[in-house]
């Protein structure tokens, strides 16, 4: 660019900083070496001061005063701006009320029902066994059944069985396990059924039995 | 208060288009009445200045359209009012002739179209950019910058003739 017609175009947003910077940069080596349009430059700075000194507003006394009286028709009165307020105070009373109510109809079924409730799933616990083999979809079978499933596995279940029947327990699917398998996958059964039924464990026990491939779920006995 | 705060540029903005100190404060109170009754619609996509000073704007666009838009101004008002700079006493040289480039620019703005002489009154007065000028005036980049060329050229040829005598 060193048209002087294309940088006199450009000399006020120059001067604004409104150009991008690689323009910016062209209006300025162009000015450097180019009298008359640094000159050009120079006299829209020093119209720029002049417009400045020129374009004063007087003190506005009272124009405040002036736009508050002008917009006092326009305000809500007070009177309407406490109805509001009491509205919205009432709105939000309303729903902490409900909320109140709500809480205390939960504590009050909880006290009067809570002994019921607590037979009732004490009661479903004791007679139904849960049982579930990983990944399995298939519904709990009960400890009769497991029985069945075969010598080694009938004589895990017997075992449990003594523990007081607290464990409630195992798909145990044993078919394709060796017999070594079994005896010690119900050996250690065992043990677990004994160490926590003699009080050291927690009210609910699950864990893997790899060896069986099964998820084994142990309930405290609840009578 | 939001007024105080923004008074003077409001008041301002609204001069820069109309160019008299009394409809200027007249139009700058609607703005702020404006302002009040529409406080709901604003968005933050702008500042709460630009919004103002483009309420302003556009009410004394439209206040010159229904007074026409090249009426000269009601007697010396506008001249009067423009000219209130603090002076020194008496009547110095430097004075005389900074009197005499006062009148001979605000003639040259009087002459201005107001989109004109609002362009260059809110750059170079209130230190606005260019598309905050856009955004107030609702007119694209590159008509400010079309604007501004041309009423600097204009008013800088009153500099030089100045200058000159």
């Amino acid at each position: 660019m060193t048209s002087c017609g294309e940088v006199r175009l450009l000399l006020g947003p120059f001067d604004d900083g409104e150009l991008e910077p690689n323009e910016m940069e062209d209006v300025a080596f162009h000015v450097v070496g180019c009298g008359e349009c640094k000159a050009a430059l120079e006299d829209y700075r020093a119209l720029g001061v002049a417009l400045r000194s020129v374009v004063t507003v007087p003190p506005l006394d009272n124009f405040a005063q002036a736009v508050t009286a002008r917009l006092a028709p326009r305000r809500i009165p007070v009177g309407a701006r406490v109805a509001q307020w009491w509205n919205s105070i009432g709105r939000l009373a309303s729903v902490i009320e409900f909320a109140g109510v709500a809480a205390a109809t939960a504590v009050l079924t909880l006290l009067i029902a809570g002994p019921d409730v607590r037979k009732f799933v004490t009661h479903r616990a004791e007679n139904t066994a849960v049982s579930f083999k990983a990944g399995a979809t298939t519904p709990a079978r009960p400890v009769q059944a497991i029985a069945s499933a075969g010598p080694g596995v009938a004589n895990t279940n017997r075992n449990v069985a003594a523990a007081d029947g607290k464990l409630a327990a195992a798909d145990v699917n044993l078919a394709n396990v060796d017999d070594q398998g079994k005896i010690e996958a119900a050996s250690d059964l065992q043990e677990i059924v004994s160490e926590l039924g003699a009080g050291h464990s927690p009210s609910v026990a699950v864990w893997n039995e790899p060896r069986t491939d099964t998820t084994v779920v142990w309930v405290p006995d609840q009578r | 208060m939001l007024v105080e705060r923004y008074q003077h540029r409001v008041v301002r903005v609204a001069m820069a288009v109309v160019h008299n100190l009394d409809d200027a404060l007249e139009l700058a109170q609607e703005t702020f009445v404006r302002a009040y009754e529409n406080l709901a619609k604003f968005e933050s996509r702008s500042s709460l200045s630009t919004w103002l000073y483009r309420i302003a704007a556009n009410l004394a666009i439209d206040f010159r359209r229904r007074e026409g838009r090249h009426t000269v101004l009601r007697g010396e008002e506008g001249e009067i009012e423009l000219n209130r700079l603090p002076s020194e006493r008496g009547n110095s040289f430097a004075e005389t002739a900074r009197n005499e480039l006062n009148q001979r620019l605000n003639k040259a703005l009087k002459e201005l179209t107001p989109e004109h002489r609002a362009v260059i009154l809110l750059r170079e007065v209130e230190g606005l950019s260019y598309d905050e000028i856009g955004d107030i005036l609702q007119c694209p980049r590159g008509t400010v910058m079309s604007r501004l060329h041309y009423a600097r050229n204009r008013l800088r040829g009153i500099l030089k003739d100045v200058d000159k005598d």
